[in-house]
């Protein structure tokens, strides 16, 4: 009987995802407006659940290698921190939770977004890592161009470079001329791959839906 | 306005239709080279072989909007993956920044897997979420690539300043790293980081390279063609202003 049903899932899946996409497609092209808030409406009750599933992933993956590796004190620390963050905001939300003690917005300010500064001042020092690495890595003229723009970008961004006419006039050449201009072209070239990929899906060529 | 976008829609889909059918009629494949699909190739027969994995990041693109794209890109190369490198002692495993796409990503994977008749070594782990925000993300992801036998990280999908903790972890474990992003600062961080970047468009063709099916290649041809128009109109207008004065 399963192995019935399972047969279904896949032809189906793909009827729903084909069908749902052409119809959220029509609402952008025809005045349906008001369908188009309910399908997004109901499409963000999913993946609203969908995070929370997310959360769960994330819980049985740590909780697996704090089972099999004795050493996995970061899983550890993970899962008791997403604990108490869920308890503390849980008791706020109910007002159950005294005021005088640090809360939910304690825990972003004093606990995560220090972290994620200190997480981008290392990522500041990978990146000038990664720019010397690339030069001796992959000696070609791009790569030399990519070095000596991030150089000069940064020497016309000091101070001496924004009081100098001379430094103002490059960055405004390279952000303004070079920089908007590729990433034109570069955005253009996404687009055009996003609409491939949709239509692919619309077209059930692509299945990332397992079927 | 509207009937001009789906005209383009239209154009765009017949497009890949009529390319679709060309490439069916012949043998040869009509693509540039793009030597960083063909060495990841290499690197997932390899990993097959001396017993390694290939971690696939999906990034965190949101489904619900056009960044999206790229992690279906990802979703898609990774079935292709998947289906070479499954049968393996360490089977690919995927990684994603957002909950939908760490479901689609186990999703992906179970439906490789029962593809191939391995439904019961399928392990729903191999899709994991490692993090819900950019950074919780990256830094999530890292610990995964230093403890699991893993040979190359595979990001495709939308990632941001992110990527450059993912790419530092592979190359502290010397793993070879292919990545692509929607995202233009993430593609800069990438393109000095990554050991094979893969610029603008060249994150969509994946699937064509990865031999994922001939809409693929298809729909690349379908890109050029647009691509041609829309270059052709930029500098149409642009001479037309500047005769305007």
């Amino acid at each position: 009987m399963k192995k019935f049903f399972s047969s279904f899932q896949a032809p189906l899946g793909m009827v729903f995802a084909i069908a749902a996409g052409l119809i959220m497609l029509m609402t952008y092209v025809l005045p349906l407006d008001g369908l188009r808030v309910i399908i997004l409406n109901v499409v963000m009750i999913g993946a609203a659940a969908a995070l929370v599933i997310g959360v769960f992933n994330l819980i049985a993956v740590h909780a697996k290698r704090v089972k099999e590796d004795s050493n996995a004190f970061g899983s550890v620390v993970l899962i008791l921190a997403l604990i108490i963050t869920f308890v503390v905001t849980l008791l706020q939300d109910f007002g159950l939770y005294s005021s005088a003690l640090p809360g939910a917005d304690w825990l972003l300010n004093y606990i995560q977004v220090p972290v994620e500064s200190a997480l981008m001042g290392v990522m500041a020092v990978t990146l000038v890592y990664a720019a010397a690495r690339m030069v001796t890595q992959r000696p070609n003229i791009f790569s030399v161009i990519f070095v000596l723009t991030l150089l000069i970008t940064l020497i016309a961004s000091t101070q001496f470079g924004m009081d100098s006419s001379l430094g103002q006039s490059i960055q405004k050449f390279i952000s303004h001329g070079l920089a908007s201009g590729g990433a034109r072209g570069i955005l253009i070239g996404v687009a055009l791959g996003t609409i491939a990929t949709g239509l692919r899906i619309l077209m059930g060529f692509d299945r990332p839906y397992g079927g | 306005m509207t009937t001009l976008k789906l005209f383009m829609i239209l154009a765009f889909a017949g497009l890949m239709v009529a390319f679709y059918i060309i490439g069916k009629r012949r043998d040869a494949r009509h693509l540039r080279d793009i030597p960083a699909f063909y060495r990841l190739k290499g690197t997932v027969e390899l990993a097959v072989e001396d017993g390694t994995r290939v971690h696939v990041a999906i990034g965190r693109g949101d489904v619900l909007s056009p960044r999206g794209a790229s992690a279906m890109v990802g979703l898609s190369m990774l079935r292709q993956i998947a289906r070479v490198a499954s049968d393996s002692d360490h089977p690919p495993l995927a990684t994603a920044g957002d909950g939908l796409l760490g479901i689609l990503a186990q999703d992906t994977l179970r439906a490789t897997f029962n593809e191939l008749n391995l439904a019961p070594s399928y392990d729903p782990t191999l899709g994991r979420v490692t993090g819900l925000t950019p950074f919780s993300y990256g830094a999530g992801t890292m610990p995964m690539i230093f403890d699991d036998p893993i040979s190359a990280n595979l990001l495709i999908g939308s990632f941001g300043n992110e990527a450059a903790l993912i790419t530092s972890a592979g190359e502290r474990s010397q793993t070879k790293t292919l990545a692509g992003t929607d995202n233009l600062p993430g593609q800069a961080i990438l393109y000095a980081t990554a050991h094979d970047p893969l610029i603008g468009e060249e994150l969509y063709a994946g699937g064509a390279y990865m031999d994922a099916n001939p809409m693929h290649e298809a729909s690349l041809h379908a890109q050029d063609v647009f691509r041609w128009a829309i270059i052709g109109l930029v500098i149409l207008l642009a001479l037309f202003g500047l005769v305007q004065g």
